[in-house]
């Protein structure tokens, strides 16, 4: 399939998206064939491309392909220069990025907003379900959720959401000022402009002048827990 | 059936039978309704907005094949949302499954053509009971083919599957109250406490817009009568868009009823801005118990609890909103242990807020002006040897501030002095202080460019500039329910018109006084801060605080 062919696609979709599935009325009843619809693409569309980071080089690209193809998500090895950055924490209190993550323990991030339905309560449980798949290696790993809607998102509010994930302490959950969440999502490549745009995105870093790997699209607990292991045994 | 290949020789015929065939099915008819009591129905409801199955426990599933997860969070409100008709978050689709798509068979091979991914899901047959607890259970879909990993694996009895069922065929079924063949009806509540001028300047703006809406309209119908089978759809939308003006009187307590003798008279589909300065409660609680959209009406003190509740959207939280800004301001700058007075007149939005920033403050007093009394520069310096504050809150329209500068004077001028700018809507006509700073949800002198659009289109229609926050609001109500309108097409559900409003506010090419408005799935406030301005400094020294 060509680049052009994707890129129509994409669009088409972005369009139909849009319309907020109002076209799945437009023919009611007539059965014309179901034989494409037999496959469920949902999680290995090409729509996922939109995901990759742009910026970013891909190492490990047979691996990348390969990841695809078997699950649905993307993996790809990528550096991220985090410019300082104040963040606030779910108490309250300031945090600063390049500091949070000048460390040599070992990082999950993801994106998520309390308001939001669809993706992010996956999120959320999958990090919550890898931890307490990993027992105690879990907590050896800083857990960070960053508030793409911090103006709503509140620490209060995301205090009250760390509560009903039952977050231990190293998971943080972090908001701050709008112009400040963006440059984070700039940074790590994830930025969408609107929130409703957003891409599930998963980074993992072994510890401190690693690189990250980035995982597009939803993982399971499982294989979120998999692909931290063998991070972190590439590393040790 | 399986689809004749496209070939380059009998593409357009195969096309065109296809064509043929599919409008000699359509309409399709849903399965035959079976036996369902109201219980049933009620049953399913709570399954689908709560989690909550049928012997009381919370919904567990599994989500991408071994994600955990259990109760409320699982409902099907959340993704396929209230209406049934599904979302999209993040290019991940969410297929409708109110009943009368989801009971019947989809094909559709325009969009099959284009697209092999979750789009191709919508070409299935109708579900059964027997293949949605399928669906539910094991993620199978109507045609045979495994589901999205999104969708949880559900564990449910056969009851709470009957249930959920039955719940189903009624979402989104009846057609919304307000909307005829030819006709779309809106009205607007203007309370009996907004100025003459503020609701005409509102009047003036809306009017225009269904004048010109409908002007472009009129070409639409045309072409819906003479459009071709596959956009029957998108002109069949198109109506002619009424206004009715609903003009409240006398005390709140009797709005409820004026408002249901209206809505009798005369069926809307949605109440579109409005204008209020006092309390909104009566025609927000109408809203929720008509299940009517009620949305961005121009207030002072919106409800401030309508996250609990789908119906109403707002702009902010009104006065409100300044309160708690200057509420975490003070927090966040260490003010703990000073006193305040803040100065207000009677109002149930002015009162409000009074008692909102006493909650937070709790020490100095609150001084309300007798409604004789017009406050002078002795009154203010009487006032203030009487009080002494470390801080003063305005809580005053600029008819009252002639001699406020007065509180500047003398030893007890307090360490700074705060006015709420949604009372005092120009800056231009407040007195020169050096303490003065306004409570500020609005865009600053310099930031206006968002009101360009608003500026060219009010010239083209001849409306000339006046209460501009009233006349920018009115406008932003109605341009959005016009895009919002255009998004949801023919799917004429209240609940899904809402829906759109929460998901396209933030990507929209807003006209507003607002430096910012975004709105996600149970957000109702769509302003979240406020400036405290220092009128003395630079504008952009205002520090914008979110509370």
């Amino acid at each position: 399939m060509n680049t052009t062919d994707h890129t129509t696609r994409l669009h088409l979709r972005t369009l139909l998206c849009a319309l907020g599935f109002g076209i799945a009325t437009l023919a009611h009843g007539a059965d014309m064939g179901h034989d494409h619809a037999m496959h469920d693409h949902s999680m290995h569309d090409h729509a996922m491309h939109a995901a990759a980071p742009q910026a970013a080089s891909m190492e490990n690209h047979e691996h990348h392909m390969q990841a695809m193809n078997q699950t649905g998500y993307q993996r790809a090895v990528v550096r991220y220069t985090l410019p300082s950055l104040q963040l606030t924490d779910s108490r309250g209190q300031p945090v600063d990025v390049a500091q949070l993550l000048d460390t040599d323990r070992p990082l999950a991030v993801n994106f998520i907003f309390t308001s939001c339905t669809t993706i992010c309560p996956i999120m959320s449980a999958t990090f919550a379900q890898a931890q307490r798949q990993m027992g105690v290696d879990a907590r050896d790993i800083q857990w960070i959720s960053i508030s793409i809607d911090p103006e709503y998102d509140t620490p209060e509010r995301l205090s009250a959401y760390a509560q009903q994930l039952d977050a231990g302490a190293n998971w943080h959950f972090l908001t701050g000022d709008l112009d400040s969440i963006i440059a984070v999502q700039k940074a790590f490549a994830v930025y969408r402009g609107d929130k409703m745009n957003h891409a599930p995105t998963t980074l993992l870093r072994a510890g401190r002048h690693q690189p990250w790997v980035r995982l597009d699209g939803l993982t399971s607990s499982a294989e979120l827990v998999q692909e931290y292991r063998q991070l972190a045994a590439a590393t040790h | 059936m399986r689809r004749p290949p496209l070939t380059a020789a009998g593409g357009w015929l195969a096309a065109l039978t296809a064509a043929l065939l599919l409008l000699a099915v359509l309409p399709s008819k849903a399965a035959p309704l079976p036996d369902v009591s109201a219980e049933q129905i009620a049953a399913g409801k709570r399954l689908y907005r709560e989690g909550r199955t049928g012997d009381g426990t919370l919904l567990r599933a599994a989500v991408r094949s071994d994600v955990a997860m259990r109760g409320a969070g699982l409902a099907c409100t959340n993704c396929h949302r209230r209406s049934g008709l599904g979302s999209s978050e993040g290019g991940i689709g969410i297929p409708p499954i109110a009943g009368n798509t989801l009971f019947m068979a989809q094909s559709n091979n325009l969009v099959r053509n284009y697209s092999q991914g979750e789009l191709s899901n919508i070409s299935r047959p109708a579900y059964t009971l027997q293949t949605l607890a399928r669906a539910l259970r094991e993620g199978i879909n109507s045609s045979g083919a495994p589901m999205s990993p999104l969708m949880p694996r559900f564990d449910l009895s056969d009851a709470d599957i009957a249930a959920v069922a039955a719940y189903l065929r009624t979402l989104s079924a009846a057609p919304a109250e307000g909307i005829t063949e030819h006709e779309m009806h809106f009205a607007t509540v203007l309370t009996p406490d907004a100025t003459p001028a503020e609701r005409e300047a509102m009047l003036e703006v809306m009017k225009a817009y269904f004048v010109r809406k409908n002007a472009g309209t009129r070409g639409e119908t045309r072409r819906a009568e003479r459009a071709p089978f596959h956009k029957e759809w998108t002109y069949s939308a198109y109506r002619k868009w009424v206004l009715h003006e609903w003009t409240l009187s006398g005390p709140p307590a009797t709005w409820a009823g004026q408002l249901d003798a209206l809505y009798r008279k005369q069926p809307v589909f949605v109440l579109l801005g409005g204008i209020g300065r006092g309390d909104w409660q009566p025609v927000h609680d109408f809203c929720e118990r008509r299940e009517l959209p009620c949305l961005f009406p121009h207030l002072n003190a919106p409800p401030p609890h309508a996250e609990r509740d789908f119906y109403s959207v707002y702009f902010s939280r009104g006065l409100r909103l300044e309160a708690e800004a200057l509420a975490a301001h003070w927090r966040r700058n260490g003010h703990d242990g000073e006193t305040l007075l803040q100065v207000y007149r009677a109002g149930a939005d002015r009162e409000a807020a009074v008692a909102l920033l006493r909650a937070a403050v709790p020490g100095g007093e609150d001084h309300r002006i007798a409604a004789g009394d017009t406050p002078d520069a002795a009154y203010w310096k009487r006032l203030l040897r009487r009080v002494q504050a470390d801080r003063v809150v305005l809580w005053l329209e600029a008819q009252d501030l002639d001699g406020v500068a007065a509180l500047e004077d003398g030893a007890h001028a307090p360490a700074a002095i705060y006015a709420s700018s949604t009372l005092l809507p120009d800056p231009a006509l407040l007195p020169a202080m050096q303490r003065l700073h306004l409570l500020h949800p609005y865009q600053l002198p310099g930031q206006e460019r968002q009101l360009a659009r608003l500026r060219v289109w009010a010239k083209q229609a001849g409306i000339q500039p006046r209460e501009l926050r009233v006349q920018a609001d009115a406008y932003f109500a109605v341009t959005l329910a016009g895009e919002a309108l255009m998004h949801i097409r023919s799917n004429l559900s209240r609940d899904y018109l809402i829906e759109r409003i929460e998901h396209m506010t933030d990507s929209m090419l807003y006209t507003s006084t607002y430096p910012r408005l975004s709105l996600a799935p149970g957000q109702r406030y769509a302003a979240k801060g406020a400036y405290i301005w220092h009128l003395a400094a630079d504008a952009d020294t205002a520090q914008w605080v979110v509370p």
